[in-house]
């Protein structure tokens, strides 16, 4: 009600309540943190703007990604997104030198090639399956919650997420087979 | 022995099936070793994913939003303003509104037919007036029973001009 009546105070308790997952969610779907952090500042701009409109306060959380998602498409239809940017993998490669300044160069080394991995099996996987994939399996949302933001059947959304997932599983063979020999005692 | 959709592991793998169906791939899962390779596969990957690091933004990306959000578009100006107050009270106004246009349509059509019949009945009038006087002038000329304008077959009163006759000449 406070940020409807457009207290400041209002409108950054909703952005430091959803602003770390919607940016997450936006880089992880643009690839890029420069991308992310433009498309995160263009979408709660609009949401705080708009935030009026919004007819049921409990649906907030799927408005705004509703918007961070049209923000998206909106910045591909204008072709303001060709392909993955190097810096996007810096962030992981940021972690990875500070983890070999403390003395785990192998950890290290093996962090940042699994993020770039992980950033590059998205990537290569189309709009429509990276963002449902996105949002079941990094942001945890049910399929119904899915459905209503990218306004999809659930059935079209549940198929998706299945196809990303065997798609990703190709890319990262090396990465989970590594994974179940460490897990096996 | 029958497998379970890879889809339905999917699924499975986010808790997304009912409880039924839950139960069903569980049970399912015990007896068959196929299924299980499948369904240990993508949790790999799933993990892989879950466990990856959240890139968070900018410390300061708050101030540039809230910036941007203090900026008033000045050619909006008093018309926002005025815009912004009757906001809470949108649902009466449109009520009002909607009423109002049906009173107008209502009006505006009543009106518009009572002119035309007004007009209708002022050219009758004026042709009236008119047949008087030229009548007035010529009363021959204008008596539909005598004057000359019409053949005898089409004057439907030529039997009695012509005595006892019919209009078909019977």
């Amino acid at each position: 009600m406070e940020a409807r009546n457009g207290s400041q105070d209002a409108f950054r308790a909703i952005y430091e309540c959803y602003g770390a997952r919607i940016h997450n969610f936006l880089y992880r779907l643009l690839g890029s943190k420069s991308e992310a952090e433009d498309a995160t500042q263009q979408t709660f701009l609009i949401a705080l703007h708009r935030l009026g409109t919004l007819r049921d306060p409990n649906l907030l959380e799927s408005w705004i990604y509703r918007i961070a998602r049209n923000e998206v498409y909106q910045k591909f239809r204008r072709k303001e997104i060709d392909s993955l940017d190097d810096d996007g993998l810096k962030p992981f490669a940021e972690k990875a030198k500070d983890t070999r300044l403390h003395g785990e160069p192998e950890k290290a080394l093996l962090n940042e090639e699994l993020g770039e991995a992980l950033q590059s099996a998205l990537n290569s996987l189309p709009l429509k399956m990276r963002e449902v994939f996105i949002l079941a399996v990094i942001d945890e949302m049910s399929y119904q919650e899915i459905s209503g933001i990218v306004g999809r059947s659930l059935l079209s959304v549940k198929t998706d997420i299945y196809r990303a997932r065997m798609m990703a599983k190709e890319k990262l063979s090396r990465y989970t087979v590594m994974n179940r020999k460490i897990a096996a005692p | 022995m029958q497998h379970i959709e890879e889809e339905q592991i999917s699924a499975f793998i986010d808790s997304q099936l009912s409880d039924e169906e839950m139960l069903a791939v569980k049970s399912h899962l015990r007896i068959c070793s196929g299924c299980r390779t499948v369904l240990e596969e993508m949790n790999a990957v799933t993990r892989l994913f879950q466990e990856s690091e959240r890139v968070a933004p900018s410390p300061f990306l708050w101030n540039r939003i809230s910036a941007d959000l203090n900026k008033k578009d000045p050619a909006r100006g008093w018309v926002a303003a005025i815009l912004e107050s009757l906001h809470p009270y949108r649902r009466g106004l449109s009520a009002a509104a909607a009423a109002l246009t049906l009173i107008l349509s209502v009006g505006i059509t009543y009106l518009y037919q009572s002119s035309r019949q007004v007009a209708e009945r002022a050219a009758l009038a004026a042709i009236d007036q008119t047949y008087k006087s030229l009548a007035a002038q010529d009363p021959d000329a204008y008596n539909p029973f005598t004057s000359g304008s019409l053949e005898d077959h089409e004057n439907p009163f030529s039997s009695f001009l012509s005595g006892g006759r019919t209009a078909q000449g019977n």
